[in-house]
């Protein structure tokens, strides 16, 4: 994996490719577990950053919002 | 001098030809005093124009005479614009008018209109000098007369529609042979601060009142400004070349102002409302995104993880019961193996056992027969001893005959005998040497 963290749009662009790979299932085994592992791991981490930034949706329209009615 | 003779109607065509061929009757502007106005029913004016020296006559046809904000009557001085032509049934040149003003602004409009026009060619109304005006202008630069009404209307819309912005009054005089310059003068001075629009402005008034606005040099100053300039001057009718020079021309002073700034409710409410759409936007884009991540996370991959390791397994399997289908293979072969090899030994077993019996039987055979053989060889060897008893010579010798050698050949017949040699007589005691002579034969 990367050393970087990936945006979410690459890590989003590299779990498609993973699961086009692990679907096609045209890798040996010890190469379709780590890219299933990555895969596991690009998952979580697009959880996180979508509940990221949800959450900072949520906060700034409640910020700007209270601006704006004021 | 010509001796060709013309008809009446011949001459006073060949005059309307000449007058309406030529450019300079076709419109100009004309003044003097009306006499003998007529006003027809049909709404058509007829009149005189003169001065001291002349007269023409005139026709206003009703759908001119109806734009024509007064009513005149004789004696009236008036401008007008005309075209010249001839009336040939009376053989008189008579103006065909198109509009009329009254004189004592007669000068005052044809000033206007040649300024208008001289302006007009110079490009100074043209749109491509003219600069946008900004949507939300925070430093706003008024040049009017001070402490007047319109001023006072264009603060309270000001306040009412854009409290925020900052604004400088540049107060001029606005009327009189001193308020061009003065204009002019103030509008320099604002155009170097930095607005970022600018409002000329003043309330309505006579032509008279509004003629400082209608000034050549105030209109290239105007041209020459850097900060965008809204004019409002006068009442909706009124037009000036200030009006026309700007980048901007509003009907009045207050609407100048509504021009130049938004409507801070408005501005406000649009505000909220791209604040809405911004976060249904990114709500939109966040669930767009929710879903295509669920849609991973959800894919066979990922929620049946073994399948990835069935084409594996199902070739491992496969490979297993090749293997153990060889493995039977060897198995059986092992079998069959043993199997023959038992066969094989029992069958050399048992023909080496029935072997051994045959050779015993052989044996016993060939014991049993030789000793046969040996007893009838003994029995044959008995009678031929005896046999041979019978025919020894010795017994014939003993018994008195003899045997007649001759080199070790027995002599039977008188014709073997060789007469010349020694003869050998074998007698049942011994051998004597003897000498055959020869006799006559009986036979």
């Amino acid at each position: 994996m990367s050393e970087k963290t990936k945006s979410f749009e690459e890590a989003m662009m590299r779990l498609n490719e993973i699961v086009v790979a692990l679907d096609r299932n045209e890798h040996d085994l010890e190469s379709s577990i780590t890219l299933f592992e990555e895969g596991l791991a690009l998952v979580k981490q697009c959880d996180a950053q979508l509940k990221t930034f949800e959450k900072k949706v949520s906060e700034l329209m409640v910020k700007y919002s209270d601006d704006a009615n004021v | 001098m010509s001796n060709v003779v013309w008809t009446v109607s011949t001459l006073v065509n060949r005059l309307k030809q000449t007058i309406e061929q030529n450019v300079a009757f076709k419109s100009f502007y004309l003044k003097g005093e009306i006499s003998n106005f007529t006003s027809h029913s049909s709404g058509h004016w007829y009149f005189s124009l003169k001065d001291e020296g002349a007269r023409v006559s005139c026709v206003m046809f009703s759908s001119y005479a109806n734009a024509v904000d007064f009513k005149p009557k004789n004696g009236d001085k008036v401008l007008l614009r005309a075209a010249l032509g001839v009336y040939a049934m009376q053989g008189q040149v008579q103006c065909s008018v198109f509009s009329m003003r009254n004189d004592g602004l007669g000068d005052l409009y044809l000033q206007f209109e040649l300024l208008k026009k001289k302006l007009f060619e110079a490009g100074l109304f043209s749109d491509e000098r003219k600069k946008p005006i900004p949507s939300y202008p925070k430093s706003i630069g008024i040049i009017t007369g001070r402490e007047t009404a319109a001023l006072q209307d264009m603060l309270k819309t000001m306040t009412l529609r854009w409290p925020i912005v900052e604004v400088t009054i540049y107060p001029s005089l606005v009327q009189g042979d001193q308020a061009p310059r003065n204009i002019i003068e103030q509008l320099i001075k604002a155009d170097r601060n930095q607005h970022n629009v600018l409002i000329l402005a003043r309330g309505g008034g006579s032509i008279e009142d509004l003629w400082a606005f209608n000034n050549e040099q105030l209109a290239y100053t105007i041209e020459a400004l850097k900060t965008p300039l809204i004019t409002g001057v006068g009442h909706e009718t009124d037009t000036t070349i200030a009006d026309l020079v700007a980048d901007l021309r509003a009907a009045t002073p207050t609407a100048a102002v509504q021009l130049a700034v938004p409507d801070i409710q408005e501005v406000e409410q649009s505000v909220h409302n791209q604040l809405k759409r911004l976060n249904q936007i990114i709500d939109s884009e966040l669930n767009k995104q929710r879903v295509a991540l669920r849609q991973v996370q959800t894919h066979p991959v990922f929620t049946q993880p073994h399948r990835l390791m069935m084409s594996h397994q199902l070739q491992l399997s496969n490979y297993e019961q090749q293997l153990s289908q060889q493995t039977k293979r060897a198995h059986r072969l092992r079998v069959g193996l043993s199997t023959q090899q038992s066969q094989l030994s029992q069958r050399i077993l048992s023909f080496t056992n029935n072997q051994t019996v045959r050779l015993a039987r052989s044996q016993d055979l060939l014991i049993k027969r030789i000793e046969q053989k040996t007893l009838n060889s003994q029995n044959a060897f008995g009678q031929t001893l005896k046999l041979l008893n019978a025919f020894s010579p010795l017994n014939s010798l003993a018994r008195g005959y003899s045997i007649v050698s001759q080199e070790d050949k027995v002599i039977r017949l008188i014709n073997d005998i060789d007469y010349d040699r020694e003869m050998k007589i074998r007698l049942f005691d011994g051998t004597v040497r003897a000498k055959a002579m020869k006799e006559q034969s009986d036979e």
